[in-house]
């Protein structure tokens, strides 16, 4: 059962192209599929488009070729008014974690759940749950402005997770935290992964990269590919 | 602390957001005290020309008293007292009978609805602004009496006939309607209310002006916030909400404000025009309870054109 989980596409990329200018492509032609629970490493030199590849995704820019498919849905054909269910189904981490700053912590982990419609007070509730979790229970009335880069980070996971996302897009979430905190929210990534949300995670981290046992891929000169590493052990396989 | 509620989107730092209720205050306040002045003007033009239309003056001429003192029977000048008694009461008792019969004429006629003779006292002070204000001057004015009668508004009152029935009591009975010289008031109060109309119109344009550049400005200096609220899944209806709510409530502060100023402003019109007679207290004019409506619908009314504005304004710049 699980097998069969894991071999569901949930994200289908065909000869996707995007590009920074006429002769520097972020992707050309790329043909990629993610599947349905899967946990993946994005990696590649700054400023390859690693960030413009979620992007894709979340359907923040829209290819200059090809298809993007996601949940089964073409994004080409995705209407604005569809725009915002679709995007309720996916949780998106950000590397400046861009939370409201009029906000205390509680209100910025409940916003997705109010914005989805639920009732303020239950998403409250699941919001200290969730900040508990992320081990931030005792800051629910702090504003961000009085936290930590490491703790923002938690608090901007928190909030992708709330509404327990099918896909969860983290762009160098561990990017301004240190070594400690890094591991911490992977922790938390891993447990998220184990109740089925697939995971994308773009980061610089090698020493995250090489410990958890995940497929890296690497993006490259336009091109999405599995590291050497990965290729082994799936060949192996 | 955690507040009850909470809004994604923060207004406060907005410098003509804090304005709102100090604008809208004044705006509120010019626009009730102009539709009171157009109200107040309307109402009493349209109930003083509904009761002209159908309302005439007859004026039976005074005793012939002049004549009397200075002619005898031949057209000489009269010599005996006795004789000029005598002539002055039967002049008296001719013109008691013109009025009999005047009135009777009208009473007869089934198309008038009221017949009043006017108090002489009454005539009287209406001429001493322009004859004198010495009581014996203008007790010894060959004043006419003056019959005020109204007529069945949408009868068939036949003046012809009337003037035709009058002219064999008393050939100098004349009949006055009002239409010739009223017309012109009329148009002036037309003029009045046009002009506050207008000047109405004027001040919700400028209040709908200042809602899009306020909107806009709030909607700009949020742009980080919208963007992530919509990656979130947040739809443009409930962008738009956001922004509706705190407008409203300051539009609504503002708009109060602005109607319990109008308050004691709307009261003191009403007292000087009750004192300088402009308009007849029957009328109510500026009273508060014919404004009262104006009072409480205006600040209503003004928030609902900020919400429809504001909406329609987030909405359009976030469509684009």
């Amino acid at each position: 059962m699980q097998n069969i989980k894991k071999q569901q596409e949930i994200i289908r990329l065909d000869r996707v192209g995007l590009y920074y200018t006429k002769d520097t492509p972020i992707c050309f032609n790329l043909d990629f599929s993610f599947f349905a629970g899967g946990f993946y490493f994005l990696t590649g030199p700054s400023g390859v488009g690693k960030t413009s590849l979620l992007k894709l995704i979340y359907k923040e820019v829209t290819p200059m070729s090809g298809l993007v498919r996601v949940f089964g849905k073409d994004l080409s054909k995705l209407s604005a008014q569809e725009l915002p269910n679709f995007r309720q189904k996916m949780g998106l981490v950000f590397q400046d974690c861009r939370l409201l700053d009029h906000l205390n912590t509680l209100d910025n982990v409940a916003l997705p759940m109010k914005i989805a419609g639920s009732d303020l007070k239950k998403a409250r509730v699941y919001a200290k749950e969730l900040l508990h979790w992320v081990g931030l229970g005792q800051h629910i009335d702090a504003f961000p402005s009085t936290l930590s880069d490491g703790q923002k980070q938690r608090i901007g996971i928190a909030r992708a997770v709330i509404t327990r996302p099918k896909l969860l897009l983290a762009d160098e979430p561990t990017g301004n935290v240190d070594d400690i905190s890094a591991f911490k929210m992977m922790s938390l990534f891993e447990e998220l992964n184990k109740i089925g949300t697939t995971i994308i995670l773009a980061t610089h981290n090698r020493q995250i990269v090489s410990t958890f046992p995940y497929p890296e891929l690497q993006l490259y000169h336009g091109q999405l590919s599995y590291s050497q590493q990965d290729q082994y052990s799936m060949s192996g396989q | 602390m955690t507040n009850k509620y909470f809004s994604e989107i923060s207004l406060d730092k907005e410098l003509s957001y804090r304005y709102i209720p100090a604008i809208f205050s004044v705006m509120v306040f010019l626009i009730i005290i102009l539709i009171s002045v157009s109200l107040s003007i309307g109402g009493s033009f349209f109930k003083w020309d509904f009761e002209m239309k159908h309302r005439y003056t007859v004026q039976v001429p005074a005793p012939e008293i002049e004549l009397i003192d200075t002619l005898d029977d031949n057209g000489n000048p009269e010599e005996n007292p006795l004789s000029f008694e005598k002539k002055t009461e039967k002049a008296k008792a001719d013109a008691r009978l013109v009025l009999q019969q005047t009135i009777t004429v009208f009473k007869s006629d089934p198309q008038v609805i009221r017949v009043d003779v006017v108090d002489p006292k009454k005539v009287q002070k209406l001429v001493r602004p322009f004859i004198s204000t010495n009581t014996e001057t203008l007790d010894s004015l060959p004043l006419p009496t003056l019959i005020e009668i109204d007529v069945r508004p949408g009868g068939k009152f036949n003046l012809n006939a009337t003037l035709l029935k009058l002219k064999n009591i008393h050939e100098n009975i004349q009949v006055d309607h009002q239409d010739k010289w009223q017309q012109s008031i009329k148009n002036f109060g037309q003029a009045i209310k046009f002009v506050s109309y207008l000047f109405i119109s004027l001040i919700v344009l400028c209040l709908i002006a200042l809602m899009i550049l306020i909107t806009k400005s709030a909607v700009h200096s949020n742009k980080k916030v919208i963007d992530v609220l919509r990656l979130m899944g947040a739809r443009n209806n409930y962008i738009a909400h956001l922004y509706q709510m705190p407008i409203v409530k300051s539009t609504l502060m503002g708009g109060f404000i602005g109607s319990l100023l109008a308050l004691p402003v709307i009261y003191g019109f009403s007292l000087l025009a009750k004192s300088i007679g402009l308009l007849s207290s029957e009328s109510m004019a500026f009273s508060l309870s014919n404004n009262l409506s104006v009072i409480i619908a205006t600040p209503l009314i003004i928030a609902l054109i900020s919400f429809i504005t504001t909406r329609i304004t987030v909405m359009r710049s976030l469509n684009r």
